[in-house]
Order: structure tokens, then sequence, then C-alpha cells
């Protein structure tokens, strides 16, 4: 009996510990919860996030050196860098509650990369944010 | 009975739940993961692909340095990616020069050399100042991409010249005071909204990130026709420049925002009042216009309003310009 109550308290413990987690956040909170969390280890990766009521961007800031100002501008150039920064960045999306929250409430998901005022961006609309999800569950 | 079969599969229990409400927080911190890693993930990926570009803008432009100034000579090595610009004096030029005029020529050529050796770096930058087009551009992005160098040389004889060395930081100097560092452009087509438009109230950023209207550039100059009419105004109050081609009730054209290189395309009727036009970014559908045209005002004016792919609804405000 003591060993039961042991195991059954055990079990409550580790559910609200685990509650206690930062787990799948309820719907409405999800896109807001993304935002704090990208920007608050924006020291680390480099990447903050800003949500308007259509869009939401991440912005990779890059560092103000001679090389990223050229990579910058070739990249403005080349059609083929172009198209090879968009299939990274779909083949590296992936299904998940952010994607789904950002098509279900209509919003455009952007990535832009700076360096000072030079300004590169990918912007994906719903409509191909289905696309990719379909893809890459397959 | 009952608690004996707690007792037994309680342990088992725990696992279970536990495993699973884990898995559950490890699977949103992953997403959310793989979302932020995309994007500098994406920018490492192109590394081979703007690598390889600027290489060949490099070679491009030392097969055929006239794209940059008539008569210089170029010379790319490739181990450190320097590039060298040579202005070279023609001694055939000069020995003809010396033979028909003498005294005078070698004393022109004198000057000439005498130029050459009170020449400075100030000097050598105003030279490429004043030369400087989309192809010293491209020849600097690449130069600074490779992270390389360059030389502008002024050769008098295979002995002596004169040379000057630019550094990654300081084409970046030119490329700004040029003009070519600043504006955006888009991979998608669509404008993003204005800085003021975001809603930052919850989001603490340390930095407020400001993002402008940015479009595709479009390569090369659009095509200028005798029945063109260009105009200048707002849509959703941002400057644009527009160009309309009117030919038997049928429209084409395009228009740009201010600051932005790049075009969105506009397609559509003219009934002698309105404008039906469907813009368009490569080949997709972006928006519709309505507008009416004002002749009883000088200059013409337009106004009307933009609905785009989503519904949202703005006013357009244009003049004739020519």
């Amino acid at each position: 009996m003591i060993k039961t109550i042991k195991y059954i308290a055990t079990v409550i413990v580790a559910g609200m510990m685990l509650c206690g987690c930062d787990s799948t956040p309820s719907s409405s909170k999800i896109l807001p919860d993304f935002v704090k969390k990208v920007n608050a280890e924006s020291k680390k990766t480099g990447v903050t996030a800003i949500m308007s009521d259509e869009m939401l961007v991440l912005n990779l800031k890059l560092e103000k050196t001679p090389e990223n100002y050229g990579k910058a501008l070739m990249m403005r150039a080349s059609q083929d860098a172009k198209d090879c920064f968009v299939e990274s960045l779909t083949g590296r999306l992936c299904e998940g509650p952010v994607l789904e929250q950002i098509v279900n409430k209509e919003l455009n998901l952007a990535f832009a990369i700076t360096v000072d005022d030079m300004e590169l961006n990918a912007v994906f609309t719903p409509k191909d944010i289905k696309k990719f999800m379909k893809e890459n569950t397959k | 009975m009952i608690l004996y079969s707690l007792h037994k599969y309680a342990g088992i229990l725990a696992v279970c739940l536990a495993a699973a409400l884990f898995t559950s927080c490890d699977k949103y911190t992953s997403h959310v993961d793989d979302l932020v890693a995309a994007l500098p993930d994406a920018w490492d990926d192109c590394d081979d692909a703007l690598e390889n570009y600027s290489v060949d803008i490099l070679k491009e432009i030392e097969a055929d340095p006239d794209k940059l100034v008539s008569g210089t000579q170029a010379d790319y090595i490739q181990f450190g990616h320097l590039f060298n610009l040579t202005q070279p004096i023609d001694h055939t030029a000069r020995a003809i020069g010396s033979a028909i005029f003498g005294e005078f020529a070698d004393l022109a050529y004198a000057v000439n050399d005498a130029s050459i050796d009170n020449k400075t770096k100030k000097a050598a930058t105003q030279f490429i100042n004043e030369k400087f087009n989309q192809n010293w551009a491209l020849l600097f992005g690449a130069i600074c991409a490779l992270d390389g160098g360059f030389e502008l040389s002024y050769e008098r004889d295979s002995f002596t010249d004169k040379d000057f060395d630019y550094e990654p930081s300081e084409l970046v100097k030119i490329l700004k005071e040029q003009g070519y560092l600043s504006g955006g452009f888009s991979i998608g087509g669509m404008p993003l909204p204005s800085s003021s438009d975001y809603d930052t109230s919850a989001v603490e950023v340390d930095t407020p990130i400001e993002v402008e209207a940015a479009y595709e550039v479009v390569e090369g100059d659009p095509p200028i026709e005798e029945d063109m009419a260009k105009y200048s105004g707002t849509i959703a109050g941002k400057e644009v420049s527009m160009q309309l081609f009117y030919d038997d009730g049928e429209v084409t054209g395009w228009y740009r925002y201010a600051g932005n290189d790049g075009q969105l395309d506009l397609t559509g009727t003219y009934d002698g009042e309105f404008l039906t036009l469907e813009e368009s970014y490569n080949g997709k559908k972006t928006g519709d216009l309505r507008i009416q045209v004002n002749h009883n005002s000088t200059p013409v004016r337009l106004s009307g309003t933009i609905t785009n792919y989503k519904g949202n609804t703005y006013n357009v405000e244009l003049s004739r310009i020519n």
C-alpha cells in the first residue's frame, strides 16, 4: 500500500515537474512566445524576431565587415545566389507549431539579412509555407 | 486488487508520462531552433555560390577592362584575389611623336611623366570615383566578398610605374559614397511593412530593426517609347515613380518605390477615364489598381486605390511629370 502511494506520488510529481517545463504553448501564445524566445537568445544566435499584423520577420544582422558588404552586394546581383539562398531556406524549414500558426493567422514569413543599411529579404506567403510543409512531411 | 495493479504498473506509467511530456517539450524547442537556425545556415550555404560568382565577375572584367576605363589593362591573380588595373603609356606613340615633333613631344611626355610622379592616392581615388559605374561596383563587391585587394597602376615603361593599393575597407568606403550599399531588395516579391507598422510593444529587442519596403532588382533600364507617360506620387503613403505605355486602350508599365531599384509590373486597360491595372511580380499577380485619370488638372493627376493580394486597400495619388 505504501509502495503504491509512493509510485502514484512519483507519477504526480513527474507530471507536475514536466508541466512546468516549456512544453508546446497554447495556440494563441505560440507566436508571441516564439518571438520572445528568439529575442531572448539573439545574442547567442544573431537572429532577432519582430511580428507585425501581416508578417513575422526573422532578421540576421551581420557584422559590418567588408566581406559581408561584398557578399550582400554580390547576392543582390546574382540570381544563382538568390536561388541557392531560397532553396536552402525552404529545405531547412519543417512542419511545426510555429509554422502552423503562421499559416493559420495568414501571416507572411520574412527572413531578412542586414549589413548596416543593406538588406536582403526572402518573403514566404502562407501558401508558400503550406507547400514546403507538405513537401517536408512526405 | 486495484491497488495491487496500480502498484504494479505505476512505475511504467510514470516513465511513459515523463517521456511523453518531455518529447512534447523538446519537439517545440526543436522546431523553434530549426526556424531560427534556417537563416544563418542558408546564408552559409550561399557562400560557395557567392564566391563562384565573385570569381566570375573578376575574370569577366579582367577579360574586358574597358568596362571600367577605356584603354586600361587588367590582371587578376586568383591566389589572394588581387586585381590590378593598369593605365599604360603608349611608347610607340611617344616615339612617333618625338620623330615628328622632336623636343616638343619629348617635353609633352616629360610633363605627362611628371604628372604621374605627382599623383597621389587622393587623385587616384578621385579618378576612380569619376569613372565609377555598375561594373566598378561589381568589381569592388567581388573583391570585398573574396577578401582580396585592388591596385591601380600608372605605367610609364617596363621599369617604372606608380601603384596605389586599396584594401577592402577602402573599397567599401567608395561603394558607400557611390550609393551602392543602400536600399534593399527581396527574394519573393512582396514588400515588407515599414518599421512603423511593427508591433514591438510586446517584444523586447535591444535595437529595433528597420526593414524598409523592398523589391526584386530588375536588371537593365525599362524601354523608352513615344507614348510613354511618367508619373510620380505616392502609393500607400510611400513615394513611387511610375511609367505607363499606352497602346490603343491597352496599358503596360511598371512602378517602383523610392530608394529601391526593383520594379513591379503593371498591365491593364484605359477606357478614357479609368485605368484598370493588375500589379504583378515575376508573373505572379500581387494586386489590383483602379485609378481615375483627371485630364482637367495641370499636370494630369491620377487618383485611385490599390488592393493587395490580402484584400487590403491603399490610396494611389500620382501626377504626370513628362
